[in-house]
């Protein structure tokens, strides 16, 4: 399993040279979510990379109006210098495929959470294809499942932050007063703490790409490095206020010289696995709505719109079989109690007594105590 | 007569489908029970898809389903059957965001396939790739503009869909996930917690103390006063958001650009006093501040609605929904809320201006006089020329 990481700088591409990490990953300014470096630095750090026989990747992996992709110069990055290009926006993707050469590295963390797809990814890109960044909301059964499947490399982040929530839109300078020293600042850092949520201390950037925000606790798969023995990359994020220098230690722990737990100990952020065990994150939705008052189709006959009390109980009919007396109705109640009733007295909306209806329209029948207005209304079997 | 763009209004349910068709909606775009991005939205039986289409296409209008989660396989494998039944039904496109959910209706059926904006395609490159993959047409993501969208069309050789109406996410589509990491709720499956919308604390890098914001939350789009952009551009569809909105929404949104778009379509131009009257009505449903947000020029810091969202924000109410006319005589109305007798209250036809009328009379359906009504009761109310069932009453807040 290769080591990825990010470097911005000659010293953490020493470090991770030093530290035996596989591929460094450089972001340049422009077209990456998170780059701060020019593209003479990024050129450089390329070459310095090469030079050290170390694996280097340009990520390109920023969302792109169409103004933003036609400012994207590839000719400005000195490709020959790097082994991959690491794009997320399917147009960057096309450029890439069309004016360059270089292996790819697709990022697929946003979403794609199922086979048939990632299949239909892999088949596009073809020989191209250097890896597939896979997203962290797959569970680990569901990773080994794929990697086996596709059978091209996968890569999966196991330390670092958790990006929640990406726009253009500038955010935090927008809560600044117009003289505040900060909107002069390249980035702009700070920590959110939302009335909703017991999560405190989400941590929001804003840079050129827009603003960021990251979950309050960093991924942690450091303890689970052996079964992920299948991956073909483990990315480690060292970025934003963390210490590069911690990049000895991650090796030690890939090297098993150190414990993923004794890491945790050392490791200045809170922590999560994430949905590394398990993905459950559809099991609340039963709970968004009432589904009693949600219709189902067999033996429908409509909903309850007006009760008076002693008189009559008006329904509108929707389904597809109208009421005659002498049916027997079944409703069920918004809170989920089920009433029968025989059709004994049945009127049209000019009170007129009726034998039957048709399927469409509202018709009044005798009052049965008990149904609420909103309770779906069924031919009792 | 100018081509226009279809006006694709949103369907939370079956009533609201009709209430969007019958007022001028070209479109509707609806979820079945499951693979939609509103759980919490009533949505479609198969039933009700098929009394759906069929009340649609009666009335030539197009129906499009969402299936436009970001599945995984286990939500896959009931997709095929789903999708067939589309096909039987005669569903008119399919709005998928997902390599996979592509790949399976494509293997299922011969229904066209709509980029969901969830994808976020923002530039002909990208166009061009999703065309690749079978799309007919993509739903533009919420940060490209009307010109860009224009060029897109153009150069990538497909239909293109902007959003011209509604609440915005602030993020890209299908990048936001703070629902599924501090709620449990995946937001791309159809439980977004709506976290962008609610008060946070900011401390800055500088300073000690906090900030209160609702830093994240958008105004809402509104493109009306743009709409001639998108007819020069030739914008294949322009959407209204708000499958979770209420009747009056789907019937006030559906009926101003409706009108718009074919007071464009005779005469070419929007000179006309009318823009003051559709401008004023899409203030009389709920809504946050609006913007243009991207449609002309980047969205700044003033599409931040950075305030807490209050109900009532508007000055009008729905009072209800006709169920019945009888000519001459009354009105049935399902009452939403309450209203009182002698009160003045508007019945919004499906074209032209709204009715004001005195409820000078109301009568309960055993037709005792009632002087004042309760929600989820029926009553009559005196007939108004030109009322016609699903019609909208509405009334200014007391």
């Amino acid at each position: 399993m290769l080591v990825v990481t990010y470097i911005q700088n000659m010293k953490e591409l020493g470090l991770a040279k030093e530290h035996g990490v596989s591929e460094v990953i450089i972001s340049p300014k422009g077209p990456s979510r998170f780059g701060t470096l020019k593209d003479s630095e990024v050129n450089e750090l390329g070459r310095q990379a090469k030079e050290i026989g170390l694996k280097s990747v340009l990520e390109l992996d920023a969302l792109l109006t169409e103004q933003e992709l036609l400012n994207v110069d590839l000719k400005s990055y000195e490709l020959s210098n790097f082994d991959a290009l690491r794009v997320q926006d399917p147009g960057l993707l096309e450029l890439v495929l069309h004016k360059t050469k270089l292996p790819v590295q697709l990022i697929l963390e946003g979403g794609n959470h199922n086979l048939p797809g990632l299949m239909e990814w892999r088949d596009y890109l073809g020989p191209r294809l250097d890896r597939m960044v896979l997203s962290i909301e797959l569970p680990k059964d569901k990773l080994q499942e794929y990697k086996e499947a596709l059978s091209v490399p996968v890569e999966f982040l196991v330390l670092g932050r958790i990006l929640l929530f990406y726009t253009p839109r500038n955010l935090l300078s927008a809560m600044l007063p117009e003289d505040d020293e900060l909107r002069t600042k390249p980035q702009i850092t700070a920590v959110g703490e939302s009335e909703e949520s017991p999560h405190k201390g989400f941590p929001v950037l804003e840079n050129n790409r827009g603003t960021f925000m990251f979950h309050i606790k960093h991924q942690f798969l450091m303890e689970h490095l052996s079964e992920l023995q299948f991956l073909d990359a483990a990315r480690v994020d060292l970025r934003f206020d963390s210490d590069f220098e911690l990049i000895e230690k991650v090796k030690d722990v890939f090297n098993s010289k150190m414990s993923g737990k004794e890491f945790k100990e050392i490791y200045p952020f809170d922590v999560i696995k994430g949905f590394y065990k398990v993905n459950k994150s559809d099991v609340l939705f039963k709970k968004l709505k009432n589904s009693r008052i949600q219709r189902k189709d067999e033996n429908y006959i409509g909903e309850v719109l007006e009760i008076k009390k002693g008189s009559h109980q008006a329904i509108r009919l929707k389904g597809r079989t109208g009421i005659q007396k002498g049916m027997k109705l079944l409703f069920i109640a918004p809170e989920g109690k089920e009433f029968s009733c025989p059709v004994v007295e049945l009127k049209n909306t000019k009170l007129e007594d009726i034998e039957k209806t048709t399927d469409e329209g509202l018709v009044l029948m005798n009052y049965l105590g008990g149904v609420w207005v909103k309770s779906q209304v069924y031919i009792q079997e | 007569m100018i081509k226009v763009p279809e006006l694709l209004a949103p369907a939370g349910s079956l009533d609201k489908l009709k209430v969007a068709v019958d007022y001028g909606a070209d479109a509707v775009y609806l979820a079945g029970l499951k693979f939609g991005l509103r759980s919490a939205a009533e949505n479609f039986t198969i039933q009700e898809l098929e009394e759906g289409v069929k009340y649609a296409h009666d009335r030539g209008a197009v129906v499009y389903t969402v299936i436009n989660g970001f599945l995984h396989d286990q939500d896959l494998a009931e997709l095929p059957e789903f999708v067939k039944i589309l096909e039987s039904l005669k569903i008119d496109a399919i709005i998928a965001s997902d390599l996979g959910v592509i790949k399976t209706i494509k293997d299922n059926s011969n229904i066209p396939i709509h980029l969901s904006t969830q994808a976020s395609c923002l530039n002909v490159e990208s166009a061009k790739f999703w065309k690749k993959q079978g799309v007919e047409r993509v739903v533009l993501g919420r940060e490209t503009s009307i010109k860009e969208a224009g060029k897109i069309k153009r150069e990538a050789g497909v239909e293109v869909e902007m959003f011209v109406h509604g609440s915005m996410c602030m993020a890209y589509s299908g990048n936001c996930v703070i629902s599924n990491f501090t709620q449990g709720r995946d937001s791309n499956r159809g439980g977004c917690a709506h976290s962008c919308r609610f008060e946070y604390s900011l401390k800055f890098e500088n300073e000690e103390a906090k900030k209160k914001a609702f830093f994240m939350s958008s105004k809402d789009l509104n493109g009306l006063a743009v709409l001639e952009e998108f007819i020069k551009e030739g914008i294949d569809s322009i959407k209204v958001e708000g499958r979770m909105k209420s009747h009056l929404y789907a019937g006030t949104i559906s009926k101003v650009y409706s009108e718009a778009l074919k007071y464009y379509a005779e005469h070419g131009n929007f000179l006309s006093d009318q823009i003051y009257e559709w401008e004023r009505e899409l203030k009389k449903v709920t809504h946050r501040a609006y913007a243009a947000s991207n449609l002309t020029e980047k969205a700044d810091a003033s599409t931040i609605f950075n305030e807490r969202e209050s109900d009532p924000n508007v000055d009008y109410i729905m009072i209800g929904n006709v169920i019945d006319t009888v000519k001459d005589e009354f009105m049935l109305v399902e009452v939403k809320n309450a209203f009182e007798k002698n009160q003045t209250l508007e019945l919004l036809p499906f074209t032209g201006a709204a009715v004001p009328f005195k409820a000078n009379e109301i009568t309960g359906l055993d037709n005792e006089s009632v002087d004042r009504t309760k929600p989820s009761t029926l009553v009559k109310v005196p007939w108004v020329e030109g009322a016609a069932k699903n019609n909208i009453l509405r009334a200014q807040r007391c």
